[in-house]
């Protein structure tokens, strides 16, 4: 007899990933003592309290905040030392960098004159909302903000992490294949915003564009893709449109 | 290895019911737990994890048992619970 859930159980495997309805034991002297305890929580609903109380401090002060996704080396810091570059003096910002080790990414940002706070994850392989409210509390960043979370270098975990943010923008570069938004579906579904990157680098690549982008909409078809370069500047007005009209859409 | 993080994620919830005064026991046997098929997690690296991650808890040795849904939740249903460290009433 199955000593999970009372069946019969000579014929199925007991590996029990299925369901088949739980029953009390019952009559086994040995599992007399078990009893049902009900939960129903979700697992990550410490995550969620936390980036929903994140959610509520950007609100209140009007910052909207992105969580910044890719894998390693697909230039979003430079991309994001250069958006930095193009907001200042009109627009006030700061940074959140999140990575395992250093603080090589915050000493960028700051040589651009914004504040930028390191989370380093230690053996963490993705940002966590609890972590990115802490960090938060050390930034002082004036009403009608832009916060910018540069998340781990990671195209599978930070997606099933939600800090708060408005929005995920996911940062593919040319120098990787064109198939990843088949290959790691779930980050292209969390995001609402793709920035193609490193464009100036077609001419010398086999990359095909239109095959990344219909494998993105492929799987989101509700996202909305730019195609960048830091090197060339492309892309980066429509990219900054596209961050101050989101921000107008925050609630007021 | 975010499946470390949910591992981890249980493991709270087991050891805050354990030690709740309405739900408390001294350990737990089995964990039932829904499982979206879009929510970003590999089974079997969440079993992995949760063997490790359970080491030393009032879950050390439990089996956690994994249905899977429709869409993206990961929610712990319920617990077979046991009240004495044997295993075994009087």
């Amino acid at each position: 007899m199955c000593t999970v859930c009372g069946c019969s159980g000579e014929t199925h495997s007991h590996a029990h990933d299925h369901s088949h309805g739980y029953r009390k034991p019952s009559g086994s002297k040995n599992l007399a003592a078990s009893r049902l305890v009900q939960v129903e929580q979700d697992i990550l609903g410490k995550n969620n309290a936390y980036a929903a109380d994140n959610r509520q401090r950007f609100a209140a002060q009007g910052v909207l905040a992105l969580n910044l996704v890719s894998s390693p080396g697909s230039g979003k810091t430079t991309l994001l030392v250069r958006t930095l570059d193009a907001l200042k003096g009109e627009h006030p910002a700061a940074v959140i960098e999140g990575d395992q080790q250093t603080s090589n990414d915050a000493e960028r940002i700051r040589a651009t004159g914004v504040q930028a706070i390191q989370i380093n994850t230690g053996k963490g392989c993705h940002l966590d909302a609890h972590r990115v409210g802490h960090a938060f509390e050390e930034i002082s960043l004036p009403d009608g903000g832009f916060l910018f979370i540069e998340n781990v270098g990671n195209l599978v975990c930070p997606a099933a992490f939600d800090l708060g943010e408005a929005h995920k923008v996911v940062i593919l570069s040319v120098t990787e294949g064109e198939d990843k938004p088949l290959k790691y579906p779930d980050m292209f579904r969390a995001a609402d915003l793709m920035l193609l990157n490193k464009c100036d680098l077609l001419p010398y690549l086999t990359f095909d564009v239109d095959k990344a982008i219909e494998y993105a909409l492929q799987i989101n078809p509700k996202l909305t893709i730019i195609r960048t370069s830091s090197t060339t500047g492309e892309g980066l007005n429509e990219w900054l449109e596209w961050l101050k009209t989101e921000r107008t859409k925050l609630p007021a | 290895m975010h499946e470390l993080a949910l591992a981890d994620g249980i493991l709270q919830i087991v050891e805050t019911a354990a030690v709740n005064p309405k739900t408390g026991f001294k350990r737990v046997k089995t964990v039932f737990i829904e499982l979206g098929e879009s929510a970003c997690v590999e089974p079997d690296a969440l079993l992995f994890c949760f063997d490790e991650m359970t080491r030393g808890s009032v879950a050390e040795g439990a089996r956690l048992a994994i249905t899977r849904t429709a869409g993206s939740a990961m929610r712990v249903k319920e617990l077979e619970v046991v009240d004495n460290v044997d295993g075994e009433n009087n």
